[in-house]
């Protein structure tokens, strides 16, 4: 059930643009550049294999780092602890309801919309299902966008950490969420790196 | 494309991949794993939850207000609500898993505040930091509802309880001190009118260590703190006990000798108004047990931050 096309086909390298005629690959092996040495087929089953483990591992941590406060201040001995719901909703009760619908979207939803489209997208190259390529297509371009946008508070928390260290009167420390948090960034952002938008195509290519 | 073209093109290098695929998976177990440690940890400090109910719980915050002993946080009121009746509070705590075996029978519960006031100056970091509840573990069945106290119990540990009596109540309120050569040896207890309102009964807790002191021929007299008293040749002398019982007043006795019984729980002795120039200079000689760990922790001891351990 190999990906790579069964004829030799022609492929170019994503690093240099050399055109490469590629011959079957076998389960296990990789192809490389002639001339920059870098990966030219991702073709593999490995592809879905890693976006697969790598959505599914951010979607397990996704519970911790919503669960758990990610932030915790400590204002003359007085401590709040905060997840990120709680954080949206002391800032739309602030009347700050813009930036909480841009938290909420960049912290809570866009993550989850991304990591359930990765798990669609597998699921159905895994399938070889047939129909509604450019719906999928366009689902992972949009993965692929509004990814680079999510969870931005880590930086926010990352800066406010760093600045706000008044020491004994105000401390600003990490919360326990904030190392979940984190991890779900980085596997997101991997697993959708990882993904190859070929495979969507790729089996009708095979089949004629 | 013809094939012949396509033979023109460059052939790839061709390598065996350095990992298995299947080594992707490693990554999913990994963040099971730490998803498990965080539900522990949420288990670890969300063990128990126990209820107590308050005649006030005016200060205290869900998830910020933390419940101690000693000093380290064992738990948090996780939501605060009002009895049905509408006329007391019941205080949620969540109590961690290693402090859970403290909410047994007997308990007892406080809201430590701070206090400025004449006798007693505490818990001045919670004017800053918000009030906290603190305990004292008692020895009973495991519970999960308490009935708080209103303030910090004063007596705890061994000792004797004992009583003195007095017309009326003078410079002496309930946590003064009372003292033996002007050490502090143990606490007032409870102030109270006796029964047919003839005088006033004040309720003494002495520290075990120091309970061989009280004699049957002891004698109590009112410590009034400052002491003026002059005379047109003998100029002005004035007698301070200590800073404390300036304040506040307290209670002071001397034994003559080891002759006298020791005096038992609940026996009871007059209340002097005047020290006698001659109870100053009793030479009492009786010998007191070593210092324990208790000691250190019951009231009057010299380290003594409040009460804390009960036994």
């Amino acid at each position: 059930m190999s990906e790579t096309p069964s004829s030799t086909a022609i492929a170019s390298c994503h690093t240099c643009g050399l055109a490469h005629s590629m011959p079957p690959l076998e389960p296990g092996k990789v192809a490389l550049c002639t001339r920059c040495g870098s990966r030219i087929s991702k073709r593999t089953r490995g592809s879905l294999h890693l976006t697969a483990a790598l959505s599914l591992a951010a979607l397990i941590l996704y519970v911790p780092a919503n669960v758990f406060p990610i932030l915790r201040m400590e204002i003359y001995g007085a401590r709040t602890e905060n997840t990120v719901w709680q954080g949206c909703q002391r800032l739309y009760h602030d009347g700050d309801w813009f930036i909480a619908a841009v938290v909420f979207l960049a912290s809570i939803f866009i993550p989850l919309v991304k990591l359930l489209g990765l798990f669609m997208l597998v699921f159905t190259s895994w399938l070889h299902l047939r129909s509604g390529k450019r719906w999928r297509m366009w689902t992972f371009k949009f993965i692929d966008t509004i990814g680079r946008w999510a969870m931005l508070d880590v930086f926010v928390v990352a800066v406010l950490v760093s600045l706000v260290k008044l020491r004994r009167l105000a401390t600003i420390m990490p919360g326990k969420g904030l190392f979940a948090f984190c991890c779900v960034v980085v596997l997101t952002l991997l697993a959708s790196a990882c993904f190859d938008p070929r495979l969507i195509w790729n089996r009708s290519e095979d089949s004629h | 494309m013809s094939d012949a073209a396509k033979n023109d093109l460059p052939r790839p290098k061709i390598k065996r991949m350095r990992w298995p695929v299947w080594l992707i998976w490693i990554v999913p177990i990994a963040a099971a794993i730490i998803a498990f440690i965080y539900y522990r940890d949420y288990r670890h400090e969300h063990a128990k939850e126990i209820t107590i109910h308050f005649a006030n719980a005016e200060g205290l915050k869900p998830g910020e207000t933390v419940v101690s002993h000693l000093g380290v946080e064992i738990g948090a009121v996780s939501s605060l609500e009002l009895s049905q009746d509408w006329k007391s509070t019941l205080v949620h705590v969540q109590l961690h898993r290693s402090a859970e075996d403290i909410a047994k029978q007997g308990t007892i519960f406080w809201i430590e505040r701070a206090e400025l006031s004449a006798q007693n100056i505490s818990g001045l970091t919670t004017v800053i930091s918000g009030p906290y509840i603190d305990c004292i573990p008692g020895r009973g069945q495991p519970a999960s509802e308490f009935k708080g106290a209103d303030e910090k119990p004063i007596i705890l540990g061994p000792g004797l309880r004992m009583m003195v009596h007095s017309d009326r109540l003078q410079h002496v309120q309930r946590n003064s001190p009372i003292y033996f050569r002007g050490i502090q040896v143990g606490v007032v207890e409870k102030v109270e009118l006796n029964q047919n309102a003839s005088g006033v009964d004040i309720h003494l807790f002495i520290n075990q260590r120091f309970r061989e002191l009280v004699r049957a021929s002891s004698k109590f007299w009112i410590e009034k703190g400052i002491d003026f008293s002059g005379g047109l040749f003998s100029g002005v002398k004035m007698n301070v006990e200590s800073l404390r019982a300036l304040i506040s007043g307290g209670i002071a006795f001397a034994t003559p000798d080891s002759k006298a019984a020791p005096a038992q729980d609940g026996s009871s002795f007059p209340l002097n108004d005047e020290m006698k120039e001659d109870w100053q200079k009793w030479k009492t000689d009786i010998p007191l047990p070593p210092e324990t760990f208790d000691d250190q922790n019951a009231p009057g001891s010299q380290t003594s931050t409040g009460p804390k351990k009960v036994e």
